[in-house]
């Protein structure tokens, strides 16, 4: 009777919802909306104000375009809004031809000159403090020739100009109509750019959903939708590839022979260009000594901390540069586990009877397994090392505050040197507390050095300066890896692995 | 007429209702006060966590001055007062929206999947009890047995791993990421299956087990014999009659069980990925993202108070029944010759005849064996790496395989006991403790200003749900053995308190108590000597089963990564690490997994076999 009807109705329920998981699980991709996991969600959508180059700078370059840009797939600079552009003796005048008709997303009218020097001037307008005002330091001003013609006027030659800022987020071109409509807080979330995609919706922690913008200038986009999903885990990604819930994502280190074999999938691996390092504090025993530090340098064995967190994907770092920038230090010395050298120099420093460390890594797999490596090859030396877990608010304040003896830590690069190098002559953000006169007299002047064989000397030089004060023992430059689906043509990666959503398309 | 109340209880009800409103307001305000601390002593700043590494020390400086972060305790304390007052609960300092949009976002995520896993666990697991009870000498009796066992011995976020494995790694026919398409039911249909699965066992389980007893009790009762002898069909009488009484402390369970539902979900949500209250939660303690931490768990205390408040009539009832009927009204072998080691001497004698209990204490020493004897057992030392032979399967040389490091597993599980075990037994003897004795005080003065004192006190922390304020707690001390122990007694200790004031209402009228009083005794004295070992049995039972609870807890909190510190072998690190490889290695999740369940078994069955033992109906029978 009525127990009976229940049963009835909770068996059909769980009929219902088998036949329709098998249903999804058959159902064809849909060919008009592309899925790719992120690793965590963004935190804004102004270029002006980027947070993080991991999360946010794929989106901001759909969104946006900058005058040049990197050209899809290399470093190569190519032309983006500005046609053409002519660059004064001194170096400090460089006047930009804009491409008439290009529009913002939204019906927010046509991009002009306008657009262009409010874009660079707010982030010098001391009034707002923007994140990125170090790398427009050198700008004076911008002045506005006619609606498409526009001249920036620079304080000193900027040698970096158009390898590192202008094609960066630091040089696109918002919309100043929005921008000051909205203000800066709105405007965060609700970008106007010229880019083939506009912002559909935003659902924090959930997804950013961008769709192809209909009046774009530049060739279409392939794919209609595209939709970027915040995944924290690996396995979560991993998982998601297999049941189709996402059509590009990454997996596990280890993981990735296994979507090789798997012919459902395709596998891009490139070099990531950031630096990973065990970084020695030298503001306070036991690493204020330097023998002590040559001695632990010694005591890890580098090639296994690496084997073991990147799985034979990722090679050794020798030197804080990544391989392929032009002032990359390719003769630096290669470090290898010799426990009895480093006896010898910590019995020099007379602690022979070993010390403790305290190792501050953040809450991620990678570091943690690096951490429990060190710990076991330092043991061999007679150290001790005490791991200590924080999460990243933490981690980063008590790095920043100097508490640490020892902490992991990455930097990411662009092909730059000044870029990744320019901090540990810095106050803030120089977790080892290290302070080189000699360093910072290098990094002030690489700045502004025209010469490119005299500004490489300057960054090689900048390079043995770390290696003789042993601060630093370099880890590894990572490996940025995607897996696709088998349908999805990834069109092209950066060389750093990051990804161009506009030339995705299905096959 | 609720509940089928009489009238003038219908009276006493309203008088109760009102009261327990008016409760309400003090225990809110020590909530907020309670969350305002955890926040503000939480160490790093949630600017550098969300600006990252380009962070200029400007920058920093501006958001901090926006948020008040550098204003004085006092001062912040106002503000916070101040914005719940106008009903803003601020804005999340990382993505700049509203907290309250964010929370309205996140709610119905969450909602749907608690009312979905605990209807479809207490429809079936009732229908399950009740038929089970009904025929009773069918097979289907041990079919509930085994389905409650595994349903009690199976923590959710087990479950939930062990289900992903399954249902979405190796067979993927089930999705395993998010909450389904907006606007799509069939889509978010099939995205709940799997984490209202994993949420819903545990209560299946435990429904049915409950749902039977009390439909065994009830088809004992003089009425249904009435019935049966004015010749009402066999079915109307078990499901029309018997099983509306049978299934009454079912219903008073779910009430409260939305509350540890919610705890639960936050596993489930993060596993699965699903955007609701508890991954908000947990996403907003990693980002130190204090307006958004506090809003969402502040309103998701306002839910479940509204959700309590109407159940927590009958569950008053209910407690007061359960204390009379079973191990609250103290045998008179307690009272009689109080003497601790015959309290010891009468549970041993009991447990031995109940032959679950055994089975469980065998475990449980093997446990203990391993724990005390892990260096002499274990074939390998557990930190020891071996990186050319990592992520071997079990095989001759290592029987569960190694890791990722090429550590030997099987070593790893047997000092990962050692942690398990000190875990419970800390935490458990340091909250039975401190809860017993605020317990007793509260209610040898009761209606005093120190016995409110107490209850509130209780209550403040009773209104959390249990996991998530030990994962802030360890949040704001720092992941270690030490701080872990303490974070779970903290949020345990009420328990105790209540029923140990329960015991000592009713143990305080006894004439032993009366004479002592009289001869003139001091109060402590009396507290110590004479209330305390009468009331500590039923605690006993409490503490056999908050063991188990601990052992999981351990485990959710270390798979959080805020348990002890790498490389100390424990089963939820263990947990996680199998969780990262379950792709190629289902070894290294699969071994801990058993660990985990083998021990939650040991420990329900032993503490059921207690809670028998020291039950006089059940001695009985």
């Amino acid at each position: 009777m009525k127990i009976g009807k229940i049963f009835i109705l909770v068996t059909a329920l769980l009929l219902l919802f088998s036949f329709s998981a098998s249903a999804k699980g058959s159902q064809e991709q849909e060919k008009d909306e592309l899925k790719i996991a992120t690793w965590e969600d963004v935190n804004t959508f102004d270029p002006g104000w980027m947070t993080s180059g991991e999360r946010e700078l794929t989106i901001m370059t759909c969104l946006y375009n900058g005058l040049v840009k990197y050209k899809e797939g290399s470093w190569e600079i190519v032309p983006d809004l500005a046609e053409s552009w002519e660059i004064s003796k001194d170096g400090k005048e460089i006047t930009f031809y804009l491409q008439k008709g290009i529009m913002f997303h939204k019906g927010y009218g046509e991009m002009t000159a306008e657009d262009v020097k409010f874009s660079f001037e707010r982030i010098i307008d001391p009034a707002v403090e923007s994140p990125e005002k170090g790398q427009w330091g050198l700008l004076d001003h911008v002045e506005v020739i006619d609606s498409y013609t526009v001249k920036l006027i620079l304080k000193d030659q900027k040698v970096n100009l158009f390898t590192s800022t202008l094609p960066m987020n630091t040089g696109m071109i918002v919309s100043k109509k929005a921008a000051e409509e909205m203000g800066q807080e709105k405007f965060s979330k609700n970008p106007i750019g010229t880019g083939p995609y506009e912002l559909a919706s935003w659902d924090p922690k959930s997804s950013v959903e961008l769709v192809a913008f209909a009046d774009y200038w530049g060739e279409k986009p392939k794919i209609e939708k595209v939709t970027f999903i915040p995944i924290v885990e690996d396995t979560t990604s991993e998982t998601a590839l297999k049941t189709g819930e996402i059509d590009i994502g990454r997996s596990a280190m280890i993981n990735v022979n296994n979507f090789e074999k798997d012919s459902r999938f395709n596998v891009y691996f490139k070099a990531a260009m950031k630096t990973y390092w065990l970084g020695l504090t030298v503001n306070k025993p036991p690493f204020d000594n330097l023998k002590l530090r040559e001695a632990f340098r010694y005591a890890v064995n580098v090639d296994d901390i690496v084997e073991a967190a990147f799985f034979g994907t990722a090679s050794r770092a020798n030197t804080v540069l990544p391989p392929g920038l032009p002032d990359f230090w390719a003769d630096a010395p290669v470090y290898t586990q010799n426990i009895e050298m480093a006896k010898k120099l910590m019995a020099a420093a007379g602690k022979s009877e070993g010390f403790e460390v305290r190792l501050y890594i953040p809450a991620s797999d990678t570091e943690k397994i690096m951490a429990e490596v060190i710990k076991a090859d330092a043991a061999k030396a007679g150290i001790e090392v005490v791991i200590e877990v924080k999460e990243i608010g933490a981690f980063n304040e008590a790095a920043n505050n100097g508490e640490t003896d020892a902490y992991i830590q990455f930097y990411t690069s662009t092909i730059d040197p000044d870029y990744i190098m320019q901090w540990f002559a810095a106050e803030s953000w120089n977790p080892s507390q290290w302070h080189n006169a000699e360093y910072a007299e290098l990094i002030k002047n690489g700045a502004s050095e025209i010469d490119p064989k005299k500004r490489t000397q300057i960054y090689l030089n900048a390079q043995k300066v770390i290696d003789k004060d042993a601060w630093a023992i370099w880890l590894t430059h990572g490996t940025k890896v995607w897996i696709a689906r088998n349908n999805v043509d990834i069109g092209s990666i950066y060389p750093n692995g990051r990804l161009t959503p506009w030339t995705i398309s299905f096959k | 007429m609720l509940y089928g109340l009489r009238k003038s209880e219908g009276d006493r009800m309203l008088k109760y209702v009102i009261k327990r409103t008016l409760w309400i307001i003090p225990t809110l305000l020590g909530v907020l006060i309670v969350l305002f601390a955890l926040t503000y002593l939480m160490p790093g700043d949630p600017a550098s966590a969300m600006l990252g590494p380009r962070a200029t020390p400007a920058l920093v400086k501006e958001l901090n001055q926006r948020m008040h972060f550098d204003k004085s305790m006092p001062v912040r304390l106002g503000y916070y007062l101040l914005g719940i007052a106008r009903g803003d609960l601020g804005t999340s300092v990382w993505s700049g929206h509203k907290v309250s949009t964010l929370i309205a976002n996140a709610l119905p995520h969450t909602m749907l999947l608690a009312i979905t896993s605990l209807g479809v666990a207490a429809l079936s697991g009732i229908l399950l009890g009740a038929f089970a009870a009904v025929r009773r000498e069918s097979p289907i009796g041990g079919v509930v047995t085994i389905v409650s066992l595994l349903g009690v011995a199976v923590p959710d976020f087990v479950a939930a791993l062990l289900l992903m494995l399954l249902f979405s790694v190796k067979i993927p026919l089930l999705p395993a990421l998010g909450a389904g398409d907006e606007g799509n039911p069939l889509s978010i249909a099939v995205h709940l299956i799997l984490p209202a699965t994993a949420l819903g066992i545990g209560w299946l389980g435990y429904l049915s087990r409950l749902t039977r007893e009390s439909m065994l009790d009830v088809l004992d009762s003089d009425y249904i014999r009435t019935a049966r002898a004015f010749a009402v069909p066999k079915r109307s009488i078990a499901y029309r009659y018997a099983l509306k009484n049978a299934v009454i402390p079912s219903i008073t369970v779910i009430g409260l069980g939305v509350g540890k539902l919610l705890g639960g979900a936050v596993f489930v949500e993060i596993i699965f990925s699903r955007p609701g209250l508890g991954k908000l939660i947990v996403d907003a303690v990693y980002a130190r993202d204090f307006p958004w931490f506090r809003a969402a768990f502040w309103w998701q205390r306002y839910y479940l108070f509204s959700l309590i408040l109407l159940p927590t009539y009958r569950m008053h009832l209910w407690i007061r029944e359960f204390s009379m009927l079973n191990i609250g009204n103290t045998p008179p072998e307690f009272t009689l010759k109080h003497k601790w080691y015959d309290t010891v001497r009468v549970i041993f004698r009991a447990l031995i005849k109940v032959r679950g209990g055994l089975w469980g204490g065998i475990f449980i020493l093997i446990m203990l064996v391993c724990a005390i004897g892990a260096y002499w057992i274990s074939p390998y030392d557990p930190n020891v790496q071996d990186i050319p032979h990592r992520f071997a399967s079990p095989g001759f040389e290592h029987f569960m395989g190694t890791d990722y490091l090429g550590r030997d597993i099987l070593s790893r599980i047997i000092y990962g006991s050692r942690i398990a075990l000190l875990v419970a037994f800390g935490a458990v003897s340091l909250s039975s403790i401190v809860g017993v004795f605020l317990g007793v005080i509260a209610g040898y003065n009761e209606g005093k200003k120190i016995d409110y004192f107490i209850i509130w006190l209780f209550d403040v922390i009773r209104s959390f749900p249990q996991i998530i304020l030990a994962l802030a707690i360890v949040a704001v001390t720092g992941p270690s053995l030490f701080n872990l122990i303490v974070a779970l007694a903290i949020t345990a200790f009420p328990f105790y308190g209540r029923v140990a004031r329960a015991q000592t209402l009713s143990v305080k009228e006894a004439d032993y108590i009366k004479a002592a009083e009289a001869m003139g005794l001091k109060r402590l004295e009396i507290i110590i000597r004479h209330i305390t070992p009468n009331i500590i049995a039923p605690v006993i039972v409490c503490m056999g089963m908050d063991m188990a609870t601990m052992i999981v807890w351990e485990s959710g909190l270390s798979f959080l990564g805020l348990g002890v510190r790498p490389p100390t072998a424990s089963w939820g690190i263990m947990l996680r690490n199998g969780y990262k490889y379950m792709q190629t290695s289902p070894w290294m999740l699969l071994w801990p997994a058993a660990a985990i369940i083998a021990a939650m078994i040991a420990f329900s069955l032993f503490s059921e076999g207690l809670r028998s033992s020291l039950d006089p109906k059940e001695r009985e029978r």
